[in-house]
């Protein structure tokens, strides 16, 4: 359309009053010129005038026909009819705010989950480019592995295809020295080209550099970030030039990073970055002073490139592998025996898109929240639908008008259009709530899926959950409005006005009920499944016992134990321990089970040659004296670990039942070694890196007897009954007097150890069963009020009934067999819905099939209770009619 | 209204734009004009109902062809007044060369083939 056009038809629209006005004019002046020429030719006054009117026909027609050309016609009508939505949803506020409260649930809880979606998974980082940046992914044996520092420097002086590659480390928690006060922070090692790679500039001073890369300990610079600049220094530009200490280092801060950037790890906003060059000085603890940049065997760093202009994903990958290939065969060369050769060559490399940043949170909890995502549109859905039957009740009540409008020349068009103007009007409202709820939701999940960890994810609506939400709102209102409007125009015109029942009007109804009470219980069985998974999660059997354990580890490297020092420490604390009031046993343990770590190495058994393919990997850990009793596994054969287990004794190793049956079938492994060490125990098995593992083959080595003990280390204490943190407090006590520089750091309970283990397992339960429930409320008002008007139409009929000798009981069953029979068309077409479609859901589930009949039963029968329920209100009612009010009010 | 009775010939689709803005080539004139004079010049063959005249001047002033202004008709009353813009003279002789052109071409046809 040209300019100029659209500039006419645009400002014709601002003045469509005075068109109206000038149009009757100018036909009315046309008919005054008109009349006055006939008069002329000699016709009288009055017949002149009505000949002119003849002749122009209907000026009002004309009238429309003429704007009609201008195009506003639509428009124009469309604010009548919602207008017209408006003043009909004033007249009934009741309706008005409970169907205004029901769509922001759903609208807002889809809204809040998108949001989470868009920031895990779709958003692209702030930075220069994103759609050009690839992580480097590399593989070993199939599981994810990071690279080590020389790898990322081979790759970023060799590869070709990259216009730079950046490193960086796990964000960890760092104790500072600034403006005299101890503070914690989190922070991350980064390579010195780590901004200029994202293509970012500090919001003040300077980022690091490729230069603060080049000598090892000649860089003492951090940036900090936008956050950490706001909340400890009010954004004031004095920070740059500061100084803290760190490890006995001083460092100055440089700069601040962008406000819209959270660093490249969703999930994570690092306070403070370091150039990698720093890593001696920074991670004194985590590495004993010796720094990871030599390190061959030391894999710590994420590494993303950014592709050259023209190189695709393909290309670039294609060239890395070549490249990785090479490393890894010469690798291999300098490897003793085949096993050794086989394990380096094990390792694949492949690339990654990393716009939205690296893949952690993506991996983590991408499938919950889609689950979630599909549960809260169900939830929607059925929130639509619930509206819709309750619009089609008032579309009933409004007949008469419909009728009337029809009767008067309604185009059916027009009254499906004024149907869709008041679900329109409902949704518009439902989805600004919506949006509001959402920003309330979010921090909600976030917190939960934190689960009490550092977990920052910036979740402001961009335009792409803006645009999730209007397009949401906009399917909610053909979902709300299309079968009250397509139902009220099926209405005859002369039974309308008559006021007489119209036919068709109840299977609307009862389709309507049936479609939701399908998706109740369709949700209602999702729900349980996942219930039914965290309860075998939590109840089966890990080998240990969970209750009654306190977890917490000391500062020991900063008081400057080391060696043999720190190992008389540890043994020292668990005596301690153990002396303490209402404690049963202490110990300790170097790796916590589930708490996300692991550590395994090779193997060899006395007696057991491995084929030539064969795995010969089994976890390991180290524990204290008296761990099997501390934490309540059995010990099947031989003993625990106690204090006769010095650094001078025979060193010894306790294996468990999988790992015996494993290596020693039949035979009784005790008195036989592993890796040199003699197996004095056999304990019964349990649960290392994962509840949904099957038991691995363990083998445990005493902590007292460690050349090298680690800072580490966790402390164990089983108490006798009741909460295990209510011992903290004497704990510390015990510490503190073993040595006041001694702090305790990281206190928790072996359950929460578990239960944090367990995360997704718990959001997607409790989650997927409140919504379940809403959504049972939902349609059991749904069913509430459809059955109140059903009694309340035939209030009559059941007065003559009762008139004429019927039981109360009958009438009563009556209503309820019509309850019955909806439930039992819902019920059945939901089965058969969640029979298809749960089995999506297997991967989250454990130990339990799709179509778990208990959870299906349990469902079923929760949701037919509830329905009959709500179904008995209106019945009870109906069978207290007064047949001689009844027929009175008639 | 005796005309009634006549035989009329609706005017050709498409070229009822050209007439008026031929009609307003000579000047500016009211709505109840553009139709008299149609009716006049061409002998009273043809006639333009208000129904078509009315939404096809609207058009014309979407497109920019004409303006309109209110003014004093012949005999002293109010009427709205169309004329034609640079872009309606314009469009004026391209319509009419397209015109000149077609007829010309269904000419031949009847007379040759």
């Amino acid at each position: 359309m040209h300019f100029g056009e659209l500039w006419r038809r645009l400002s014709m629209f601002f003045r469509m009053r005075q068109f109206r006005a000038d149009m009757d004019e100018e036909l009315r002046s046309h008919l005054a010129m008109k009349a006055a020429d006939l008069r002329e030719t000699g016709v009288e006054d009055n017949q002149a005038r009505h000949a002119a009117q003849v002749r122009l026909g209907n000026p009002t027609l004309l009238r429309e026909k003429s704007e009609d050309a201008w195009g506003w016609t639509a428009a124009d009508a469309l604010l009548q009819d919602l207008r017209y939505a408006l003043r009909i949803l004033k007249k009934s506020p009741a309706f008005t705010t409970t169907a205004l409260l029901t769509l922001a649930l759903g609208i807002g809880a889809n809204t809040a989950i998108f949001s989470l979606i868009n920031a895990v998974m779709l958003r692209s980082m702030p930075v220069r480019g994103p759609g050009r940046l690839v992580q480097l992914a590399k593989f070993w044996g199939g599981q994810r592995s990071n690279l080590s520092y020389p790898l990322y420097r081979f790759f970023r002086d060799h590869a070709r295809s990259f216009d730079g590659m950046l490193a960086q480390s796990w964000p960890v928690e760092h104790e500072i020295a600034l403006g005299g006060a101890a503070e914690t922070l989190h922070a991350q090692m980064v390579s010195g080209n780590y901004y200029q790679v994202l293509g970012l500039r500090a919001a003040a001073g300077h980022l690091l550099m490729q230069n603060d890369d080049r000598v090892p300990g000649s860089s003492p610079y951090a940036v900090i970030s936008y956050r950490y600049w706001q909340r400890r220094f009010l954004l004031n530009p004095s920070v740059i030039g500061k100084t803290f200490i760190l490890n006995r280092t001083v460092f100055t801060i440089i700069g601040v990073t962008p406000k819209e950037f959270f660093g490249t790890m969703p999930g994570h906003d690092p306070d403070m970055t370091f150039p990698l060059s720093m890593d001696a000085q920074v991670n004194v603890e985590l590495n004993k002073g010796k720094s990871w940049l030599a390190e061959d065997h030391t894999n710590w760093l994420y590494a993303i490139g950014r592709l050259k202009a023209g190189i695709s994903l393909k290309q670039a990958e294609a060239e890395s592998r070549v490249l990785f290939q090479d490393r890894v065969r010469a690798d291999a060369a300098r490897e003793k025996d085949d096993r050794g050769r086989a394990a380096v060559l094990a390792q694949t490399l492949s690339l990654e898109p990393a716009a939205a940043g690296l893949d952690s949170l993506r991996v983590r909890f991408s499938e919950p929240l889609l689950f979630l995502m599909c549960i809260v549109g169900l939830v929607l859905l059925l929130a639509c639908i619930n509206l819709s039957s309750l619009l089609v009740g008032r579309a009933f009540n409004r007949s008469r008008e419909v009728s009337v409008r029809i009767a008067v020349g309604a185009g059916r068009g027009r009254l499906v259009r004024q149907f869709l103007a008041e679900s329109f009007v409902l949704a518009l409202g439902g989805g600004v709530l919506g949006i509001a709820l959402a920003q309330l939701l979010c921090p909600l999940m976030i917190a939960l899926m934190a689960n009490g960890e550092e977990f920052v994810l910036p979740v402001h609506p961009d335009l792409r959950v803006l645009a999730f939400t209007a397009i949401i709102s906009l399917g909610t209102t053909v979902a709300v409005g299309l079968a009250p409007a397509l139902y009220a125009t099926r209405l005859n015109v002369t039974p309308g006005l008559k006021e007489m029942r119209t036919t068709g009007r109840k299977n609307v109804f009862k389709i309507l009920i049936v479609a939701q009470i399908a998706i109740s219980l369709l949700l209602l069985i999702g729900a349980s499944l996942f219930v039914r998974t965290l309860i075998n999660l939590r109840t089966l059997d890990m080998g240990f016992r969970r209750e009654g354990v306190l977890v917490f580890s000391i500062d020991s490297d900063k008081a400057g134990y080391r060696g043999e020092r720190l190992r008389n420490l540890q043994a020292t604390m668990i005596n301690h321990l153990d002396a303490v009031l209402r404690v049963r046993s202490a110990s300790s343990i170097l790796v916590l089970m589930l708490s996300g770590g692991g550590w395994n190495g090779a193997v060899e058994v006395e007696g057991y040659t491995y084929r030539r393919d064969e795995n010969n990997q089994a976890d390991l850990n180290e524990v204290g004296p008296k761990f099997f009793r501390t934490m309540g596994t059995p010990i099947l054969m031989g003993r625990d670990f106690d204090s006769r287990d010095l650094p001078s004794s025979p060193k010894v190793a306790i294996v468990n039942e999988s790992f015996a049956r494993h290596y020693f079938g039949n035979q009784s492994a005790l008195g036989k070694h592993v890796n040199g060490d003699v197996i004095v125990g056999i304990v019964k098995d349990s649960k290392y890196q994962s509840l949904r593992e099957t038991f691995p083959r363990i083998v445990y080595f005493p902590a007292l007897q460690d050349a090298s003990p680690q800072s580490w280390t966790n402390y164990l204490v089983r108490v006798d009954a009741g909460q295990a943190l209510r011992l903290l407090p004497a704990v510390r006590e015990v510490v503190k007097q073993i040595d006041p520089a001694l702090e305790i750091t990281s206190p928790t309970t072996l359950s929460d150890v578990v239960d944090k283990s367990i995360l997704n397992e718990r959001i997607l339960a409790s989650l997927s069963s409140i919504f379940a429930l809403i959504a049972m409320v939902l349609s059991c008002f749904g069913i509430f009020g459809v059955m109140s008007s059903y009694v309340a139409r035939r209030t009559n009929e059941f007065g003559i009934r009762f008139a004429l000798g019927a039981r109360r009981n009958d009438v009563l069953l009556d209503v309820l067999s019509e309850v019955a029979l909806v439930l039992v068309a819902g019920v059945f077409i939901g089965l058969i819905a969640s029979v298809s479609v749960t089995r999506v859901a297997r991967g989250l589930l454990f130990d339990l099939k799709p179509t778990d009949p208990l959870a299906f039963a349990v469902a079923a029968l929760l949701l037919s209770g509830a329905a009959l329920i709500a179904g008995y209100l209106p019945a009870r009612r109906a069978a207290q009619i007064d047949p001689v009010d009844a027929l009175r009010a008639e | 209204m005796g005309s009634a009775s006549e035989p009329r010939t609706e005017i050709p689709p498409g070229t009822l734009y050209m007439l008026i803005l031929k009609i307003l080539s000579r000047g500016r004139m009211h709505g109840y004009g553009i139709a008299q004079r149609i009716q006049e010049v061409s002998e009273d063959i043809l006639r333009v109902e208000e129904g078509s005249l009315y939404p096809a001047l609207q058009r014309m002033l979407i497109k920019g062809w004409v303006r309109a202004e209110w003014g004093q008709s012949e005999n002293n009353r109010r009427a709205r007044y169309y004329l034609l813009t640079p872009a309606g003279r314009k469009q004026l002789a391209l319509e009419l060369s397209q015109f000149e052109r077609t007829t010309y071409a269904i000419t031949r046809v009847i007379q040759l083939a």
